[in-house]
């Protein structure tokens, strides 16, 4: 069994767009729905990490509690057979939620590395169906990551489309049989076609292959578009969706 | 790993530790090579917002 490092994973990032660094319409809205996807992706990712400090944290509470009633932290077998009181488990969580809201940052972050390292030691010895849960957690959150960026990359280019149709619509769809507009599609919108034409062209490309993506920003934004193109051909998009389609298809 | 995974990643320069593992062996997932790859791919999402939401301010709709 390989070591899963998970130590690494409390310094994934926690993704925020402030509100300022967005103007468009059509960008502030598709970042919402990204930022949610991203941040599940990172939550998943954590996961383990943070259930297994939290539990920590509550085995403190609980000892501190134990502590309170028995008034030493290091009570006698004869103290020990003192019945607990019937409400000790409301006292274990009152002193878990203080202990958790007066948690310093600095001290999450020692908490998590704890039990990062408490995990790491365990799965060094758990059977390996309980280390391959842990590594399928992995494997979910670059599948939840492609997930994402492939909902991201669509939504964005049908918002921005409908919101500055006159550049940007100059697409050529790989499916030459789809050019044009149907007139079906322009019944469907009353006739009326403002706001509508990303909407309408987006169906032409298949945003879940990355080639067709590409094309799809390529052919839009074909004109000053060289900071939008590079964007979505660095190599870390690449790898996200083979990775995804690897673990998807062959898992 | 199969030869389609090798074959369609072979211009994938961030992939070719993984590729050098060899066709029919297992990726080993950890947690630093996914908080890389999901970190540095999510933030190409971000770039890719800012880049169209200035190409859309820097060409208004006339």
């Amino acid at each position: 069994m390989h070591d899963l490092k998970l130590l690494k994973v409390i310094n994934a990032p926690v993704f925020n767009i402030s509100p300022d660094e967005l103007k468009t319409p059509a960008c502030k809205e598709a970042s919402l729905t990204f930022l949610r996807n991203a941040n599940r992706a990172t939550r998943i990712l954590q996961a383990p990490v943070f259930a297994a400090g939290t539990a920590g944290v509550y085995q403190a509470a609980v000892q501190f509690a134990m502590a309170d009633f028995y008034g030493t932290e290091n009570p006698t077998d004869e103290q020990m057979k003192i019945r607990l009181p019937a409400d000790f488990g409301d006292k274990c969580y009152a002193q878990y939620v203080k202990m958790l809201s007066s948690t310093e940052p600095g001290q999450h972050q020692l908490i998590m590395a704890s039990a990062a390292n408490n995990l790491c030691l365990f799965l060094q010895v758990c059977p390996k169906d309980v280390h391959d849960i842990f590594e399928s957690l992995l494997k979910t959150t670059i599948i939840l990551a492609w997930t994402a960026t492939e909902t991201l990359l669509e939504d964005l280019w049908e918002r921005a489309l409908n919101e500055h149709p006159s550049d940007l619509c100059k697409v050529t769809p790989p499916d030459k049989a789809k050019k044009g507009i149907l007139s079906e599609e322009i019944q469907k919108y009353g006739f009326n076609l403002r706001n509508k034409m990303g909407t309408i062209l987006k169906g032409r490309f298949k945003f879940h292959t990355l080639t067709e993506s590409r094309m799809a920003y390529e052919t839009a934004f074909s004109t000053d578009g060289g900071q939008v193109n590079k964007a979505i051909k660095n190599g870390y998009v690449d790898s996200l969706y083979h990775l995804r389609n690897l673990i998807a298809h062959n898992s | 790993m199969d030869s389609h995974f090798l074959e369609e990643t072979k211009d994938v320069k961030l992939l070719s530790d993984i590729r050098a593992l060899g066709a029919n062996n297992p990726i080993l997932f950890d947690g630093e090579m996914t908080t890389d790859f999901v970190g540095k791919g999510i933030n190409c999402g971000f770039e890719l917002l800012k880049s169209v939401d200035k190409w859309l301010i820097d060409h208004p709709t006339p």
